[in-house]
């Protein structure tokens, strides 16, 4: 039929980069595709209605926000244990400097982390991040200001101690 | 750092972890999804019981009076079976009127504080059986391809596509769907219980009928009266339970809305809004055999 065939097309384009800039924002590429796999699923089920959507991608990147950002609060408790346990995993080489920007990024709030995922990351224009997020534009910048600032500090803090932010 | 580099460092970071990304087969996520509707009717069932059981124990501790004076049968309208006497309950919006079975009284619900559920009441045993030995009657609409009344082999096309309809859905992973028909050729499916404590639950269909002169509301056809034939730890209590959701399935009657030519002014809260773009749907004939 073609709104499945829509909808598998639909799919393999968008899941890489969904996942891509939901990893960048969770740490973990699992949760990622935790998170966008459920978006997909409840996608598929309204599928009818999506497809007449503008940008039916942007609804799927807002379920998976709204889930990955949920599952971040309820396990960024659980992480001081976890880290002490858990073991490496294999991931590619990085530079030092992105190593340390998602170091940074993970420790931003994650409304911060959001806004510079949606702007940098999914390349957005404020009004669109807006529009994702749910909030007015001019909060969309604040954040990304104090985002920026944060994340810049964290990055200085870094090289001035530098086993502290890339170790 | 420079805002285009931190640009760039982002950018290339979201295509790092994309081309790490694997996407499941896509029927796989579709299964999902599935299910997640499947699931997601089936806990709403189990709070909307909950709610029905807080509720009904809140009143048996605070020995409230029954809000709801069971109507008598005279103003009921005509139907196609003779009406047996006694005392019957009548939900007019969801256009059905039970009688009562022996020795249970009949409860009106709320849903918010202050507000009952039009289209849903809840009969209860005048002794108390258990906690959640409550059935309930509900008017639903049914996802189209679990609906009794779609003739076989029919595709449930139509208002079935429309946009916005949430569809309620039995969970038939305990058992699979049974289907049934009334003394008066009503068709009706039910299913088993899925937890251990559940008696089952059935839908039968019960169609909106609207006014020539407006527009139906969508999903009309689709509309169905769920009997959920409530919970006990106690077996003897669900076989007790059983036989009553069964009675009651076999006698409950349509009125208002769920008549032709009846009074269909009230709209049922279980349909969307109606719309002035809505398309009239023909309702199937409930009667003939089904093969």
């Amino acid at each position: 039929m073609h709104g499945d065939d829509d909808f598998g097309d639909f799919y393999q384009a968008s899941y890489p980069r969904l996942v891509g800039q939901l990893t960048v924002l969770t740490g973990n590429l699992e949760d990622a595709e935790d998170a966008v796999q459920e978006a997909f699923a409840r996608a598929s089920t309204r599928w009818v209605r999506l497809r007449a959507y503008d940008a039916p991608e942007a609804w799927v990147r807002r379920v998976a926000l709204n889930l990955a950002t949920s599952g971040l609060r309820r396990t960024r408790r659980q992480l001081a244990a976890l880290a002490r346990m858990r073991t490496a995993t294999a991931e590619p080489p990085r530079s030092t400097d992105r190593l340390a920007i998602e170091a940074g990024l993970r420790r931003l709030p994650p409304r911060h982390g959001q806004v510079l995922v949606l702007y940098y990351g999914a390349d957005l224009p404020v009004e669109e991040v807006a529009r994702q997020l749910r909030v007015p534009p001019g909060t969309v910048k604040s954040r990304l200001a104090r985002a920026r600032a944060a994340l810049g500090a964290y990055l200085e803090e870094g090289q001035e101690e530098p086993g502290h932010a890339r170790g | 750092m420079h805002e285009d580099e931190l640009r760039r460092q982002i950018a290339e970071l979201v295509a790092d972890h994309a081309e790490r990304a694997t996407p499941p087969p896509i029927a796989e996520i579709r299964r999902w999804g599935r299910r997640r509707r499947a699931r997601l009717a089936g806990v709403t069932a189990v709070v909307v019981l909950a709610l029905l059981a807080g509720a009904v124990g809140v009143d048996r501790l605070t020995s409230r009076p029954t809000p709801l004076a069971p109507a008598p049968t005279t103003t009921a309208p005509p139907t196609t079976r003779p009406v047996p006497a006694g005392p019957v309950a009548r939900v007019p919006a969801g256009g059905f009127e039970v009688p009562l079975p022996a020795g249970w009284t009949a409860r009106k619900v709320e849903g918010l504080p202050g507000q009952e559920i039009p289209n849903l009441i809840e009969l209860v045993p005048r002794r108390a059986m258990s906690l959640n030995a409550a059935i309930v009657l509900q008017t639903q609409m049914l996802a189209p391809w679990q609906h009794p009344g779609l003739p076989p082999g029919e595709e449930p096309g139509g208002v079935a596509n429309r946009e916005g309809l949430g569809f309620y859905t039995l969970d038939d992973r305990g058992s699979p769907l049974g289907r049934g028909r009334r003394p008066d050729g009503r068709p009706y499916v039910w299913r088993t219980r899925k937890l251990p404590d559940e008696v089952g639950e059935y839908a039968i269909a019960w169609p909106y009928h609207c006014r020539a002169d407006r527009p139906c509301p969508p999903g009309n056809r689709w509309r169905v009266l769920v009997v959920h034939a409530g919970r006990s730890d106690d077996p003897a209590v669900r076989q007790k339970l059983r036989k009553v959701a069964q009675r009651v399935v076999d006698t409950v009657r349509p009125i208002t809305n769920g008549l032709r030519g009846g009074d269909p002014t009230q709209l049922d809260p279980a349909l969307p809004p109606e719309r002035a773009q809505a398309t009239a749907v023909p309702v199937p004939p409930p009667t003939g055999p089904r093969p």
